[in-house]
């Protein structure tokens, strides 16, 4: 290992970047993508025509839909309409398993939406990885300290920090992509921190129990009750007893919270005696989530239990989470955490376009024409998979059963395409060729949105435009005729 | 420079680094919420949080430090003294 | 009003650090001459934070929009030094005979 402190930071630098910087770069997007999940979803159901709903009358619609078609689930969790998401989002368990749709507002019915993951997807894909339980959430737990990791050893190892803080010189072939690199990192320094470090502490209590594990012994329940006074649980009692009418404990709890609204919903073991209603309240006022709850008994509606959030040690977890899924960011905030996590994607490709070029200059092996064409595959290839889910989702029928399922094995098919085709193409060919298809289907998109009547739309065919033009420049760049790889 | 020197040089820096930094920050986590004076949520809350953020400081010193002995002994030392800490019968 | 306060004030810490030539003079600042235009800059930011936090709510919530704002500024801010630096500089004979290398 080298002798001085700052090379081997570059090293140790250079290398967790390479390792896990292709995972991270899907992870980054997708969760860049997450801050919009709900308009995601209402782009995807273009049946979704109103503006503005009734959170309480959407959410009685919903309960009675489920009291209906789906009182068999042992729990029903919902995210209450809002004016970002004029829907319920509704997660229960059916025949086949456990599901979440969104509900109409109106009718409280899934069926007149089109069955689509919608933003959800993006969501699930960013902390799950489409792994099974648990090990996609270690996977991105340990990606999430790998970028911290990286993030500290890359301030250590970029000298004159303040002297070259705005420094972008382009034109430069590896200067330049060095400085685009330092620049993205930088300027939005904070933020990248702060979305690894708490990325991490969201799935930490998977990755890192130890310190309850040694307090808690096995008594798990005793912690989840530890942690939320107000999260009652209670077993069956196999006793039938029909669930009090939502109305009134809505507007109890909507007293209770003041202007925070009630952000979500959870009936555990509807339909029974000792059936639970807890309500967690918005985001209006407080960057922590769950910092206030309330338990209604479910046959009476009585209040069981009521907890808002006071103990240090617990804000500052709260607040640690809440930062990462900013249920709190207002709309210039919601704006900032999307052109940040787009820097912090882009500080991830930059990097692993500069492992490659770094080590052009020598005897090139197999490993590093691997990973120069990989990155092609990775760094293009994932825009065109994402931008494909949105495409399919308006070529596939409405109508068709299980919609859901294969936009999602499209966006897969896709990227596995892509990433073969990359593997087999050198990269001076495989890179302009990938990104004219990423900026082809985010020209599509753009159209796919007409007939650009509602908000979502309009601002979803605006960005896309602006990436469609941002691939078009990167394109054309790639394919000059003195370019290094 | 890909000797077989440098790259056990480097395998038992990643191995100490990664599993043994995730070791000690897991027995900096497990003492932290021991002896903090907490309801045992809060403790062990505080703990998980310290013990995160002790990890990649932990890494580059297995990265930093220049010889090898040296650095073992220092991970064997922190390790049994949060042991002890963690563990010992009080 | 809020975000051009800021974009001023990130644009002159931007022209103080600029290692070569000054992006606007064409000859490096002396230290003593950075201070002020820094100064003046710092102060900016401040008022900037201190509009964000009388125009919001929270405290907290307006810190935050500061910090992400501050990013997005100093993005443009190395943008626009890039555009003038390029606009100001005659173009070398090498960039003229051989085209822009990528």
């Amino acid at each position: 290992m080298k002798r001085h402190f700052r090379p081997a930071m570059t090293w140790l630098h250079d290398w967790s970047g390479i390792i896990t910087g292709w995972l991270l770069f899907a992870i980054v997007l997708s969760g860049t993508l997450s801050v919009f999940r709900p308009e995601i979803t209402l782009w995807m159901q273009p049946e979704l025509t109103r503006q503005t709903v009734d959170s309480n009358q959407a959410t009685e619609a919903a309960i009675a839909w489920l009291s209906a078609h789906a009182s068999d689930s042992p729990g029903w969790y919902l995210d209450t309409a809002a004016p970002r998401a004029p829907f319920t989002l509704a997660f229960w368990s059916d025949k086949n398993g456990y599901t979440q749709r969104p509900l109409d507002p109106v009718t409280g019915s899934p069926d007149a939406l089109r069955d689509t993951r919608g933003g959800e997807f993006f969501y699930r894909f960013h902390f799950e990885l489409q792994l099974p339980y648990p090990w996609g959430r270690l996977l991105a737990g340990i990606a999430a300290m790998a970028l911290l990791l990286t993030l500290i050893t890359g301030i250590v190892a970029h000298r004159r920090f303040f002297a070259d803080f705005f420094t972008f010189r382009p034109g430069k072939g590896q200067r330049s992509w060095l400085d685009a690199h330092n620049l993205l990192g930088v300027v939005a320094l904070p933020f990248h921190l702060m979305i690894a470090f708490t990325g991490a502490v969201t799935l930490a209590s998977l990755f890192f129990p130890w310190s309850a594990t040694a307090l808690y012994k096995n008594d798990l329940t005793r912690a989840a009750h530890d942690l939320n006074p107000a999260a009652i649980e209670r077993p069956r009692s196999g006793t039938a007893a029909p669930l009090t009418p939502i109305a009134p404990v809505l507007r109890t709890a909507q007293q209770h919270f003041g202007k925070t609204g009630i952000a979500q919903i959870a009936v555990v073991n509807p339909g029974d005696r000792a059936a639970v209603i807890t309500m967690t309240a918005g985001n209006e006022d407080s960057i922590g989530i769950t910092s206030h709850t309330i338990s209604f008994d479910g046959p009476t509606g009585a209040i069981l239990a009521e907890h808002i959030e006071r103990r240090p040690a617990i804000m500052t977890y709260n607040v640690l989470y809440g930062l990462h899924v900013a249920r709190f960011a207002p709309g210039v905030t919601r704006w900032l955490y999307f052109v940040s996590g787009l820097m912090l994607t882009a500080l991830i490709g930059t990097g692993l376009r500069l492992w490659t070029i770094s080590r052009a200059r020598r005897a090139s092996h197999f490993g590093t024409i691997l990973v120069a064409r990989l990155n092609a595959g990775f760094i293009a290839g994932t825009p065109v998979a994402f931008a494909s889910y949105f495409l399919v989702s308006r070529v596939l029928p409405a109508g068709l059963a299980d919609r859901a399922g294969l936009e999602i094995r499209c966006v897969f098919l896709i990227w596995g395409a892509l990433l073969v085709f990359a593997a087999l193409r050198p990269a001076r060919k495989a890179w302009p060729e990938i990104l004219t298809l990423a900026a082809a289907a985010c020209a599509a998109v753009a159209l796919f949105s007409a007939p650009w009547h509602r908000a979502v739309d309009a601002a979803g065919a605006i960005i896309a435009i602006l990436l469609a033009a941002s691939f078009t420049f990167a394109a054309r760049r790639s394919s000059l005729k003195n370019r290094i790889i | 420079m890909a000797t077989t020197r440098y790259r056990s040089d480097i395998a038992i820096r990643a191995l100490t680094g990664i599993a043994g930094g995730y070791l000690l920050a897991a027995l900096l986590s497990v003492a932290i919420a021991r002896w903090l004076p907490l309801p045992r949520i809060e403790a062990s809350a505080a703990g998980m949080l310290t013990g995160l953020l002790a990890w990649p400081p932990v890494m580059m010193t297995a990265f930093a430090i220049h010889s090898l002995p040296r650095l073992c002994a220092g991970f064997a030392l922190a390790g049994a003294l949060l042991a002890v800490f963690s563990f010992w019968p009080v | 009003m809020i975000f051009l306060t800021g974009l001023l004030a990130v644009v002159l810490l931007a022209l103080t650090t600029h290692r070569d030539a000054a992006t606007l003079t064409l000859r490096p600042l002396s230290s003593q001459h950075r201070l002020i235009p820094r100064g003046i800059a710092f102060l900016l930011l401040a008022l900037q934070l201190t509009l964000q936090i009388r125009n919001s709510d929270s405290t907290a919530f307006a810190l935050i929009e500061w910090t992400g704002l501050f990013s997005v500024e100093a993005l443009f801010a190395a943008v626009i030094c890039t555009v003038l630096r390029r606009w100001r500089e005659p173009l070398s004979y090498k960039q003229r005979k051989f085209g822009s290398l990528s």
